[in-house]
């Protein structure tokens, strides 16, 4: 029970930049709508894709594990950490296209430059510059949260290896699986928000 | 830190495994769906369906991959309380901001007054002034002599044929109608944008009143910025509207204001 009482404060604290995200989005709705074709869908649906699937082998390696199978739990233990090396990954080209635009968040909003169709220029609009910071912050954080993710599997992983659980006791891949899923979840609900509505 | 289980307690979340691939293909379909639905124009339902795709995801993913259905209840609702927090969080929140108004707006004017004057401008709405026939009127009853008190309201008053004498005219309404008091508190003495006309009539005669609203910018009182009452009069366009016995009205009104 105590992780599910730390996972409703990372819930409350991702909710402080929803809700940030809704004002500003009810306050100018016409500014985040636009603002956000400058946000490529597909890298967005991909990094969608490989989370679900990272989410579904972290559930398949506590599957193996209570049936004793210490090769399926290393293996997808691993298969995640892959997944999230590559969210890490697609999100570090998103981010350099975006500084290379002049697409930074804060002051320093600058956009400039043509691209995929888009004229960067044209969005530096009155609020534009607040719907980057948000999608910067949000999904900065939620980065973050990744790689502290990534750590916290590599040391299971390590543990794994030198057959630290079993059936019996298995509670910190648990554990680290429930932080994943929700950093998952918290996923589900940027893709949609910042990416295509 | 948790203990090693050394026996098997009663509640082992198995998920089956059959389960958890069924639900990665509901969980991909679903993301395929949001993605098709975003490039269908619907409207104000576009958020909405994102946003019911997106809480049937992660419905999926908490039900099953986090296995909360096989898991002990407290649990359910520890994430259940959880959940009805961030729903309490964005909705008073939501109070306040979707209903602020225009903050902004930090002109010498109420927005009330703004908008009237608008009105005013347009002819949508009468300034009392006394040389209009009846012809430029709506359908009012015509009310002989003085305008009722609040008249800023009603715009539209009886037809007056000839200018009323001036100690008829409400001066009261009349402030209110041109605005004055928007800027000009006339029955305290709080500053509002320009100074209290509370007691006006003790510190200026009726020819230097006359002189403040004619010419504004010839006497500033201090603290008060040059330029604002001249500009908000033209603007408003009160030196065409206002007759000369509407203007004797107020004048003598403000010459009698002796504070208490």
């Amino acid at each position: 029970m105590g992780m599910w009482l730390f996972l409703i404060t990372e819930i409350l604290l991702f909710s402080g930049m929803f809700v940030a995200y809704t004002v500003y989005r009810v306050w100018h709705p016409e500014v985040f709508d636009m603002s956000a074709e400058l946000l490529d869908w597909r890298l967005g649906g991909l990094n969608t894709l490989v989370l679900l699937a990272s989410s579904l082998t972290v559930a398949l390696s506590i599957h193996y594990i209570q049936n004793d199978n210490r090769k399926g739990l290393l293996i997808n233990l691993i298969i995640t950490l892959v997944c999230a090396g590559i969210f890490m990954t697609v999100k570090y080209f998103e981010y350099t296209g975006k500084f290379a635009h002049g697409v930074f968040p804060g002051a320093n909003f600058a956009p400039h430059g043509v691209a995929n169709g888009h004229d960067y220029a044209a969005f530096n609009v009155p609020y534009a510059a607040q719907f980057f910071s948000i999608y910067f912050v949000m999904t900065g954080i939620h980065g973050v949260h990744v790689l502290v993710g990534m750590g916290v599997f590599t040391w299971i992983v390590v543990r794994a290896r030198k057959g630290h659980f079993s059936s019996e006791y298995y509670t910190p891949v648990e554990l680290t699986g429930l932080y994943w899923h929700l950093v998952d979840i918290i996923w589900i609900f940027l893709f949609p928000l910042l990416y295509l509505i | 830190m948790a203990h090693a289980h050394t026996t098997h307690h009663g509640h082992i979340h198995h998920v089956p495994k059959a389960t958890l691939f069924k639900v990665f293909a509901a969980l991909v379909f679903l993301t395929l769906l949001t993605v098709a639905a975003s490039r269908v124009h619907l409207g104000p339902l576009n958020v909405p369906v994102a946003i019911g795709i997106a809480v049937i995801k992660a419905s999926l993913v908490v039900t099953f991959f986090m296995a909360l259905k096989y898991d002990n209840k407290v649990n359910a609702l520890v994430m259940m309380i959880g959940v009805i927090f961030v729903g309490v969080f964005l909705t008073f929140t939501l109070f306040d901001t979707a209903f602020r108004g225009d903050l902004s707006n930090v002109g010498a004017m109420t927005i009330a007054d703004e908008q009237r004057m608008a009105a005013i401008a347009t002819g949508e709405i009468e300034a009392p002034t006394g040389g209009h026939e009846a012809g430029a009127e709506t359908g009012e009853p015509a009310t002989p002599g003085g305008h009722e008190a609040g008249a800023a309201a009603a715009m539209t008053e009886g037809a007056h044929t000839e200018a009323a004498p001036a100690d008829t005219l409400d001066a009261v309404a009349l402030l209110q109608t041109y605005m004055c008091t928007s800027c000009h508190a006339v029955d305290n003495p709080n500053v509002m944008v320009g100074p209290s006309l509370f007691d006006v009539g003790s510190r200026l005669t009726a020819e230097e009143i006359r002189q403040s609203i004619l010419e504004p910018d010839a006497v500033i009182a201090e603290n008060f910025p040059p330029g604002v009452m001249g500009a908000t009069l033209k603007a408003s366009g009160f030196y065409d509207k206002v007759t000369p016995e509407e203007l004797d009205a107020m004048v003598n009104y403000l010459a009698e204001r002796k504070g208490e």
